[in-house]
C-alpha cells in the first residue's frame, strides 16, 4: 500500500504491507506520528482510502493543528475520509480493578466499518498499556489487540501503523512489519529524519529492505528536509542495532 | 416522574460492558452488589452492552471495559475496571 511518501515507498518497494500491521518506532521527536498521518492523509488524498486515527497521546484538536504547519487541512478531510478517535484516558478516572480494550477495539470496529476505512494508524498505543498496571494484564491485551489487527487486517484488506515509543510493550515479533525513525543531527544542524527500513516479514522469514546507507531521496516536509536513507549496513548489523531480534 | 425524582437524590450509575467478557461479567456482578448492599434505597443502574450499541460508547467516549459513570450525584465522574476494588469505588461513589 503505497504511503504516498514517495523516498518511503520507494525503498521499500511500494509501501506498507496491505492487509497487515506495520510498527513505527522510534524515540521521541523523530516523527512517528507525523509518518504515520502523512499516510493517512496521502490515502484519503490520493487513492481516496478513508482512514481512522486512533490518538491515545495527544489530543486530536493537537494533532489538527500540527496538520496545519505541514498544510494538511484535516478538517476538510475529516468531513469524508479521516476520523479521529480520541483515546486518552481522562487522567481523572478512578481504576477499580481490571480493565481490557474491547471497548475501545469495539468502537473502533463500528466506526471504521461506517466509514469503510483501509487505513487505521494507533497512536501510542503503548500509553493506555502501560495504565494496565500488570504484566500479565499487558500481555493479554496485547495479544488481543494482535488477534484483532489480523484479523480485521485481512479480513477488510485494511493497513494498520502502529506507533509507539517504548519497544518493549508492543513486541516486534507482533507486527508484520518494522519500520524505524531515527533523528540524526547533520552539519546543516537541521531535524532530519533518517528513515531506516530495517526488516519486513513474511511469514516467519525475516527479510532485510535495507542494505546500504545510500541517501536514496530527499523528501520535503513543508520548511523541513528530510533524507530517506537506506537501512544502516547489511543485515547482521541492523539485527544488532537491537530491534531486528524479536523478527 | 417518581422516578425521576428518586434519581435526582439518589446515585445514578451507567455501566458499559462488551458482551460476556470476563472483566465486564464481574463489573455486573460487582456493581449490583454494591449498589444493594450501600444504596439499596435509591439507586439506578443502567448496563449498556457496547457489542450492541457502539454508537452510544463512542458518544459517550468508551475506551477500555467495564467503564463505570456516574451521572448523579454531580460531580460526573468516571470507574474503569472490573469494580472487584470496593473501597476505591466506594470512594468515587460517596458512600457513608
Amino acid at each position: 500500500m503505497l504511503t504516498g511518501i514517495q523516498g518511503f515507498d520507494e525503498i521499500t518497494d511500494g509501501g506498507l504491507p496491505r492487509g497487515r500491521t506495520t510498527l513505527v518506532m522510534g524515540g521521541p521527536g523523530c516523527g512517528k506520528t507525523v509518518f504515520a498521518l502523512q499516510a493517512l492523509v496521502n490515502g484519503a488524498h490520493g487513492t481516496k482510502e478513508a482512514g481512522v486515527f486512533v490518538a491515545f497521546e495527544e489530543s486530536t484538536r493537537q494533532i489538527v493543528a500540527n496538520a496545519a504547519t505541514f498544510g494538511w487541512d484535516l478538517p476538510a478531510l475529516e468531513k469524508k475520509k479521516l476520523f479521529f478517535l480520541d483515546a486518552r484516558l481522562d487522567p481523572e478516572v478512578v481504576k477499580a480493578g481490571e480493565f481490557d480494550l474491547l471497548g475501545m477495539l469495539n468502537v473502533l470496529r463500528a466506526k471504521a466499518e461506517e466509514i469503510h476505512a483501509k487505513r487505521i494508524v494507533f497512536d501510542g498505543i503503548d500509553v493506555l498499556l502501560s495504565l494496565l498496571d500488570n504484566p500479565v494484564a499487558e500481555r493479554r491485551e496485547v495479544y488481543r489487540l494482535r488477534d484483532w489487527l489480523a484479523q480485521t487486517g485481512a479480513a477488510k484488506k485494511r493497513t494498520h501503523v502502529a506507533t509507539e515509543l517504548k519497544r518493549l510493550q508492543l513486541q516486534l515479533a507482533q507486527a508484520e512489519a518494522v519500520a524505524r525513525l531515527q533523528v540524526v543531527q547533520t552539519e546543516m544542524d537541521a531535524r532530519n529524519a533518517e528513515i531506516a527500513v530495517l526488516a519486513q516479514a513474511t511469514g516467519s522469514a525475516a527479510k532485510l529492505l535495507a542494505t546500504d546507507k545510500a541517501v536514496l531521496r530527499t523528501m520535503r516536509h513543508a520548511d523541513k528536509e528530510v533524507h530517506v536513507r537506506k537501512g544502516t549496513g547489511a543485515s547482521g548489523g541492523a539485527a544488532k542495532n537491537g530491534d531486528g531480534g524479536a523478527l | 416522574m417518581a422516578k425521576a425524582r428518586t434519581t435526582k437524590t439518589g446515585l445514578l450509575l451507567r455501566l458499559y460492558v462488551a458482551g460476556n467478557a470476563p472483566n465486564s461479567l464481574r463489573a455486573i456482578l460487582n456493581a449490583r452488589a454494591i449498589c444493594d448492599r450501600h444504596f439499596a434505597s435509591a439507586h439506578e443502574l443502567e448496563i449498556v452492552d457496547l457489542l450492541e450499541d457502539p454508537r452510544r460508547a463512542l458518544d459517550d467516549g468508551i475506551i477500555v471495559t467495564p467503564t463505570l459513570i456516574k451521572l448523579s450525584p454531580l460531580p460526573v465522574q468516571r470507574v474503569i475496571g472490573d469494580l472487584s476494588d470496593t473501597k476505591q469505588l466506594l470512594l468515587t461513589l460517596g458512600s457513608q
